[in-house]
């Protein structure tokens, strides 16, 4: 069941909003490469002056070196019977989930596929066509009906969870060291509400996405948006500075208003400091936008065999950092066909035929 | 200017309403420093080229971002006016629980109301509003509306909507708010929320809070209806964030706020057939309604610049009539921008009623402003509107007219005629036995001088190198001769030849902020006319109010091309006493040592950067200098405002007597004789400490220029 990439009329569908909105901006991708690149010159600085302004806004902050570290935060932490989650690969890169299910923990996945993959019990495959997805509500939750109505049973059935949840696990598309903001995009809003309805909110961020600024932040945003869904932004824009408080009380700030009391941001490097330290800086650009995977003639036979937690060619290269050569080759490292494509599909203009072939040569 | 009836009510209300007014003087006294320290690296010239081009630009601007947001899914509905906007969003309300954030939008369009008469049972989510909802308590503060709430009426407060007891601890309190409106939002069928922006180039609404609870009403019921006026809109998704950050800074001392929300739309996901399907974990339906009412019409009249405000409130927090009055000085929007919002959203009896006459002209909320709006001008402008149709009125003609007007009359009589109506109290104080001119009873006025300064001024006195024209002003020539004497005698004494020209009229600036612009610019071209050929390096007044009525003629008489050059090489030369003396090098010999000394600053030399006063005290040698507290909050006075509404300005003026007495200083230094007049009055007819001008105490001291 599912595709590992869909069909080509979605396909086509996605780039040519892609090509009107970049008509419109044409200078994005530049733009975007230039923030990214401005960031990683300076990652250590940005880590650390991150870490103070989270700090200052009253998040807690980790700085975790590798995934089981990562891992090992969130599982001490969680001290209830369920959690909910949105879409995030860093969360998939420590394996936090099955970490927290095997300790007996219900682990609610909140973004559509997701919880329709979750509910038909299969491991993470791309894209279900509109019928599956039916037909997965249908035998999983009972609710009937065209599309729309079943999305509206699947809203009610997550709400209870979303609603009774203590702890909220999501990734974020940066954070911003200036003023120590998280920057969440979706289009669904589930990620919103794992961000705000429980009692606290945990993100787990690699370092590579902590930006100087607001701006930069912004343009990683378009990017993200236009390359990823032909979309000029994703439909929700959370931007979360410290935890939720009022001072509506005789000017006393509580926390914990409407929204988490607690915020607990996990800085994850898990080899890439290693990428930049070595030579790789490029594997760092790269905003999981997904226009390279379109392109690829390899990923959509493949799919997850082909990457490590980050599907495609980058994936099986930033496998060699986190678990060596040997998980890079298990990941797909040969089976590029160096035809060059998702350079040119690249916001950041990437060049993985090139660093694969590197790092076969080391 | 007229003003109404209502308006002296609402004045009278709030100045019998000091807790809320403590409330907002507190948060100001606690934020202030905070934001003040905070905004330093701020762009302002930034914002406001946004804010310009935005509006500048708005028609082409408010096309393109409808084009853009009905492209991501929103149901747009442009609203002309208020009712159309009410109408509009009651069509969608069937009734059911509304959740609501703050939203001046929604307050301008009355929308509560509206929907609480149409069955729906409206819930706010702010915890200060929901407070003072519950309570049916008017809000003290913009932001902290219920900051005033004690403790234990917050509690039971809940308590009776829970009927459980809730201790009266803010943490616990917050705790039960947090489920009873989480229960809300959950049952809520639709959210209504404002916008701190929108933007034209991805089609984005941008909201922010720190509670979290506009996420809420955002993203939980199926129906969000956002309210915006088209003010809000601006070029790009940046531009937005930009007014974020600013409102974030000068609203709440915050260097982002902690919830900033980017909605694009309604709640969607794209299927694998290029479909795209609403309605996911946020709302599937998203209107939003862009009001109109009043804006072109601002746009069209000159007054664009009031669509500049992002609403941020940062004004407020230094607007001494705010301070005092609260939601009473404004209508609907607060302040003197909520003034003019109401002349172009209600008309000019609204304007009137909602406080025109009651802008002091202090420029506080001018250097407040994340975007420099030129609040008092625009007031002034509606001013010389409501004088247009409404006329002036007798007394203050016969004011601005003869007794302003030297060597008129009445100017030679009012000595003689005032010390007939008036009590002396044998230190310079008259007390008036009848209310004339609006002149309280039981106030102390300075007494008036039996001869004028300018009547028997020396045209020409000193010698030296430096050459330069005295203008004396009114209050020094009808009141403190002694003061315009003294700074003569330090002009000459460190060497400066001294003319003053005869035939200077008053600076003109009380006729422009009663709204009679043709009285001052007739005042302005007959100083001109004065000066004109004086040949002097400088025009030194000792007056911090003339100082801006004199560097205001440029502007005055803009449109007159017979006088704007000559306008504008005389508003170069013009300089501030205490300026004149630092810029030129002058050395104060030994002074006052004695007894401490503290000073006032007006607020019309703050308004120009000009802070000299100070320094040169500080630069007298062996001189004690006490700094008091709050020594840059205004006095009050505000010439006419004073004689208008004298209670709210002694209100005003009245902090400053606690600061000044903790000084331990015997003796009150300021660069005003309007000032002057306020403190002496404020400090009684005891004497102490004694209120001088800095010319009085530089003359007993000497000096030279270097």
């Amino acid at each position: 069941m599912g595709k590992y990439f869909a069909p080509p009329g979605a396909v086509a569908e996605i780039s040519a909003r892609r090509r009107q909105k970049l008509a419109r901006n044409p200078g994005l991708g530049k733009a975007y490469l230039e923030a990214r690149r401005a960031a990683l010159r300076q990652m250590d600085a940005l880590v650390e002056k991150a870490m103070q302004t989270l700090r200052a806004k009253k998040c807690e902050v980790h700085l975790a070196a590798g995934a089981a570290e990562a891992r090992e935060l969130i599982l001490n932490l969680v001290d209830a019977p369920m959690v909910v989650k949105s879409r995030s690969l860093a969360l998939e890169e420590i394996g936090v989930v099955p970490a927290l299910r095997a300790k007996g923990v219900e682990v609610v996945e909140t973004a559509l596929g997701d919880f329709v993959l979750q509910l038909a019990g299969v491991l993470p495959a791309w894209h279900l066509s509109e019928k599956e997805i039916l037909n997965v509500l249908k035998s999983g939750l009972g609710v009937t009906g065209d599309l729309r109505r079943a999305l509206g049973g699947v809203r009610e059935h997550l709400r209870r969870y979303l609603a009774g949840a203590a702890y909220g696990l999501t990734g974020a598309n940066a954070v911003v060291a200036e003023n120590g903001s998280l920057v969440i995009m979706e289009d669904e809003g589930n990620a919103r509400a794992v961000s705000n309805l429980p009692h606290t909110h945990i993100a787990v961020v690699g370092i590579e996405k902590i930006v100087p600024d607001q701006e930069s932040a912004m343009t990683v945003c378009r990017a993200a948006a236009v390359y990823g869904t032909g979309q000029d932004l994703g439909n929700y824009l959370s931007i979360i500075t410290g935890p939720s408080s009022t001072g509506d009380i005789q000017g006393k700030q509580v926390f914990g208003m409407h929204g988490p009391r607690r915020v607990i941001v996990i800085l994850l490097d898990n080899g890439r400091r290693r990428c930049l330290e070595s030579g790789f800086e490029e594997l760092l650009y790269c905003n999981n936008c997904g226009a390279c995977l379109e392109v690829c003639p390899v990923f959509p036979a493949r799919g997850p065999a082909y990457g490590h937690h980050y599907p495609g060619g980058r994936g099986a290269v930033f496998a060699a950092f986190t678990g060596g050569i040997a998980a890079a080759r298990e990941a797909g490292l040969d089976l590029c066909q160096s035809c060059g494509k998702c350079r040119e599909a690249c916001p950041a203009g990437i060049n993985t035929p090139e660093l694969i072939k590197r790092l076969s040569r080391k | 200017m007229t003003y109404s009836q209502r308006l002296k009510q609402k004045i009278s209300e709030g100045l019998e309403d000091k807790v809320s007014a403590f409330v907002r003087q507190m948060v100001t006294r606690v934020q202030g420093p905070v934001i003040r320290e905070m905004i330093r690296k701020f762009d302002r010239d930034e914002l406001r080229s946004v804010k310009e081009y935005a509006i500048g630009h708005l028609a082409e601007l408010v096309d393109r971002s409808v084009a853009r947001l009905q492209d991501n899914g929103f149901i747009v509905f442009r609203a002309r006016t208020a009712g159309e906007a009410v109408d509009y969003i009651l069509k969608l309300v069937q009734g059911g629980v509304v959740v609501k954030s703050k939203s001046n939008a929604v307050k301008e369009i009355g929308l509560v109301d509206a929907l609480v008469a149409a069955g729906a049972t409206v819930v706010e989510t702010d915890l200060g509003d929901r407070i003072c909802q519950m309570g049916n308590i008017p809000a003290s503060h913009p932001i902290g509306p219920a900051l005033h709430v004690p403790v234990q009426k917050v509690a039971e407060l809940f308590a009776a909507e829970t009927g459980q007891p809730v201790p009266p601890v803010p943490e616990e309190i917050v705790k039960v708010a947090r489920e009873t409106l989480r229960q809300r939002f959950f049952e809520a069928g639709v959210g209504i929320s404002g916008a701190n922006a929108i933007c034209a180039d991805t089609g984005s609404v941008v909201v922010m809070e720190n509670e979290g609870n506009i996420r809420c009403v955002t993203n939980l019921p199926p129906v969000h209806i956002i309210v915006a006026g088209i003010e809000k809109i601006v070029p790009t998704l940046e531009d937005g964030i930009k007014v974020a950050r600013a409102a974030g800074l000068y609203g709440m001392g915050l260097d982002f706020a902690t919830y900033v929300s980017v909605i694009s739309g309604p709640s969607r996901t794209h299927t694998v057939e290029g479909r795209v399907v609403y309605g996911l974990q946020g709302p599937g339906e998203v209107h939003i309604v862009l009001l109109e009412e009043g804006r072109w019409e601002a746009v069209k009249e000159g007054f664009a610049e009031s669509l500049y405000c992002i609403n941020c409130g940062s004004c407020l927090g230094r607007c001494p009539v705010y301070g005092e009055l609260g939601e009473r000085y404004g209508h609907k929007y607060f302040g003197g921008i909520g003034v003019i919002h109401a002349a172009f959203g209600s008309g000019l009896d609204k304007a009137l009623e909602a406080g025109l006459p009651l802008c002091l002209g202090c420029r506080k909320c001018v250097a407040a402003c994340p975007v420099r709006i030129d609040t008092p001008g625009m007031i002034q402008r509606l001013r010389e509107q409501a004088v247009a149709e409404k006329g002036l009125g007798r007394g203050r003609k016969m004011l601005l007219g003869q007794l302003l007007n030297n060597g008129s009359a009445i100017q030679r009589i009012a000595p003689v005629a005032g010390g007939l109506v008036c009590d002396r109290d044998g230190r310079g104080g008259w007390y008036p036995r009848y209310a004339l001119f609006g002149l309280e009873k039981g106030r102390r006025l300075p007494e008036l001088s039996k001869k004028s300064f300018l009547s028997d001024a020396p045209r020409r006195s000193g010698k030296g190198e430096r050459k330069v024209a005295y203008f004396a002003g009114c209050l020094n020539n009808l009141i403190f001769p002694r003061v315009a004497g003294a700074t003569l005698r330090v002009l000459r004494n460190s060497g400066v030849e001294v003319i003053v020209p005869p035939g200077q009229k008053c600076c003109g600036y009380p006729s422009l902020a009663n709204g009679d612009r043709d009285g001052a610019v007739r005042n302005a071209i007959a100083n001109l006319r004065a000066f004109g050929d004086a040949g002097v390096e400088a025009v030194v007044t000792d007056c911090a109010t003339c100082y801006s009525g004199l560097t205001g003629y440029p502007e005055l008489l803009a449109g007159d091309s017979r006088w704007v050059d000559s306008a504008r090489e005389f508003a170069g030369k013009v300089k501030e006493l205490a300026q004149y003396l630092v810029e030129t090098g002058f050395q104060p010999a030994a002074g006052e040592t004695q007894r401490k000394v503290t000073y006032h600053q007006p607020c019309h030399l703050a308004a120009h950067g000009l802070s000299h006063g100070r320094d040169l005290l500080q630069s007298v040698p062996g001189l004690q200098f006490a700094p008091s507290q709050l020594e840059d909050n205004c006095c009050g006075f505000g010439g006419t405002f004073n004689l208008d509404f004298y209670q709210l300005s002694k209100t005003i003026g009245a902090h400053k007597i606690q600061p000044i007495h903790g000084s331990g200083a015997a003796v009150v230094v300021t660069s005003c004789p309007g000032c002057m007049v306020q403190l002496m009055d404020l400090l009684g007819s005891g004497g102490q400490p004694q209120v001088m001008h800095i010319s009085e105490l530089l003359a007993g001291g000497g000096g030279q220029h270097g």
